[in-house]
């Protein structure tokens, strides 16, 4: 079609602008039994340096920097050579939860995982430190690691971690020792993000930049009620755009899928759509805040109370009754929500930023009906989430968007990018609950 | 289809005219640097540079660019970081990360008309959103930033 880049043309140009590294293998590599695994947690290459693989997702807080300092710290390697990658959520299934439940929230990644790193990278040292000892033919005891090197006081001999590696990935340790808070050099101390150079030069990958080969965009538009469904639709001026492949329906809302996003939410303007708005129809703000202000006074519950509030009250020089206020608000995290899925008939991959990989997951695999083995959820960064909103429940906890995404994917036999627009992101969030709570105070002066 | 200069090189798109350039370089050609956040303008996630100046790529039509050359986080960075993505860098600006490409494409276009701005005139210009709150160490890293670019000069 006249508006379409040539293919051909297409990658040439992508190629020659430097825009084809995209940040995750395909196929990807096989998680377990890489070479210089050591264990779930860390790789050590030839080289030496060390990838720590995070399970947490990364949203602002800086999270695959403090995790790897933990596991840098304690199998005692040089910072300088430390990289990070997001843990398999497919591996996790596979081999017994080694990264245990995969769930970021609530401020607890480093406070809930910190125990289990310390461990797992101390595992991991002493093994390099057996394996030099072994190579050597002297006892371990006479050994420690330092700065990725194994030595060996009595001889002076040392070893990087790169050439023990191999060498390492032996039986686990099963009480590695580890080490006391005095001999810290990285925990405590405040150091560079190892994400800041890739967030600053555009390289950062977040679920919205995934792109694979043949991918189509999908744009959707949810009924503007919340709770309400499609009842139908004309979609024959859309079809006539060019570049649009299908407007269809995806679980209650309607999907326009093209060849480029903007090319899907111009079509889905075009479409002559009837929702069925449903019960919510009726309700708005000014609804809402009469219930919450009948409800307070009929029923509010009693949070605090100081003093002897009666007798205080009754001699108070002044009184203060405030009504506080607080709307549904939407999460409005930067990155409007998105989610890109390739189902093929033995194995789904979905790519997103998200706090749950493990209910991606498990929506993948209900909407398939495949097992949690052939799932591959691919976590990617997320894009100012808002982790710090109400009760630490974030947005992308929930799995709607990367199910819209997994259905079309499906229905197409394509990979399938889903992006929402601002305003469909606002409109359909899991919003912070509303409230209304009063404050009636006396003061004695 | 419509030829511009991007990140240097010659680009000609085959594209509809009224395409915003932020999908053309996002979905046509891949890159995805440049962010998107709202679509209307409002949040500078998308900032690019058009013949130095910053614009937001989400409501500039393609037809806009055409003859004119076009830099974007990608293309700033091409020869090693900027002496502003330095001064990020240097001041670990980034939390979540997703508004810094629009950010710095914004303070640099900025320092490039006016070497020192004070912090009003940063607040008035670089209006981007920051999600994550940002906006103290930003400032900090505009102010470190002309030293290194004097220091490159130099
Ligand atoms: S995406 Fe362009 S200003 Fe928000
Ligand atoms: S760093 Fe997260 S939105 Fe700015």
């Amino acid at each position: 079609m006249a508006g379409d880049v040539s293919r051909r043309r297409f990658l040439a140009g992508a190629a020659a602008l430097g825009a084809l590294g995209i940040g995750f293998h395909w196929p990807p590599q096989a998680a377990s039994g890489e070479e210089g695994e050591l264990n779930a947690w860390l790789v050590v290459a030839a080289d030496g340096s060390v990838t720590v693989r995070i399970a947490e997702a990364e949203m602002g807080q800086g999270v695959t920097t403090a995790l790897a300092m933990i596991v840098a710290e304690e199998l005692e390697c040089d910072w300088r050579g430390v990289r990070t990658e997001f843990a398999s959520v497919n591996r996790n299934h596979r081999d017994g939860r080694p990264y245990g439940r995969m769930l970021t929230g609530g401020f607890c990644s480093v406070r809930g995982g910190r125990a289990g790193l310390h461990r797992a990278a101390a595992e991991a040292r002493e093994r390099l430190v057996a394996a030099a000892a072994a190579r050597w033919g002297v006892p371990a005891a006479s050994c420690r690691a330092e700065q990725g090197f194994v030595r060996h006081a009595g001889s002076g001999r040392q070893l990087g971690y790169g050439e023990l590696a191999k060498a390492a990935a032996r039986p686990p340790v099963r009480e590695p020792p580890l080490k006391s808070p005095a001999e810290y050099r990285l925990l405590g101390r405040p150091l560079a993000r190892l994400d800041t150079p890739a967030k600053v030069d555009g390289s950062a990958l977040y679920g919205i930049d995934v792109r694979l080969p043949g991918m189509l965009y999908a744009a959707i538009a949810h009924c503007p009620v919340v709770g309400g469904t499609l009842e139908r639709f004309d979609e024959a001026e859309a079809l006539r755009r060019p570049g649009v492949a299908a407007i269809v329906e995806v679980a209650g809302a309607l999907a326009a899928v093209a060849d480029n996003w903007w090319r899907a939410n111009e079509a889905l303007a075009a479409v002559r759509v009837t929702w069925r708005e449903g019960d919510n129809a009726k309700l708005d703000s000014g609804v809402l805040r009469d219930r919450f202000r009948a409800e307070l006074a009929s029923n509010g519950e009693l949070a605090c109370e100081r003093g002897d509030f009666a007798a205080a009250m009754a001699v108070a020089s002044r009184r203060l009754e405030v009504l506080y206020e607080m709307p549904f608000l939407a999460h409005a995290a930067m990155e409007p929500m998105n989610a890109t899925a390739w189902v093929t008939e033995d194995r789904v991959d979905v790519w997103l930023g998200t706090q749950s990989p493990d209910r991606v997951a498990a929506a993948a695999s209900r909407l398939t009906a495949l097992n949690l083995d052939r799932i591959h959820v691919h976590q990617c960064y997320l894009g100012g989430t808002d982790a710090g909103v109400g009760d630490g429940f974030g947005r992308r906890f929930e799995s709607d968007c990367a199910e819209q995404a997994i259905a079309l994917s499906k229905r197409f036999a394509r990979p399938v990018k889903v992006l929402w627009s601002r305003e469909q992101d606002m409109r359909n969030d899991f919003y912070r609950p509303m409230s209304t709570v009063a404050c009636n105070a006396g003061l004695d002066a | 289809m419509a030829e511009f200069i991007l990140n240097g090189r010659a680009a000609s798109i085959d594209a509809e005219a009224e395409m915003p350039l932020l999908w053309v370089l996002r979905d046509v050609l891949g890159l995805t640097g440049t962010k998107f956040g709202c679509g209307i303008a409002q949040c500078g996630a998308c900032t690019v540079h058009v013949d130095g100046e910053a614009q937001r790529a989400c409501m500039l039509p393609l037809a806009a660019v055409a003859g004119r050359a076009v830099t974007t986080i990608e293309g700033l960075g091409a020869g090693g970081p900027h002496p502003v993505q330095q001064a990020w860098i240097a001041e670990d600006v980034p939390q979540c990360g997703y508004c810094q490409s629009g950010q710095i494409m914004a303070v640099v276009a900025l320092l490039a008309r006016e070497p020192r701005p004070d912090a009003a005139t940063v607040a008035a210009t670089v209006d981007n959103i920051c999600r994550c709150g940002t906006y103290p160490r930003l400032l900090r890293a505009v102010t470190r930033a002309p030293e290194l670019l004097t220091g490159k000069a130099g």
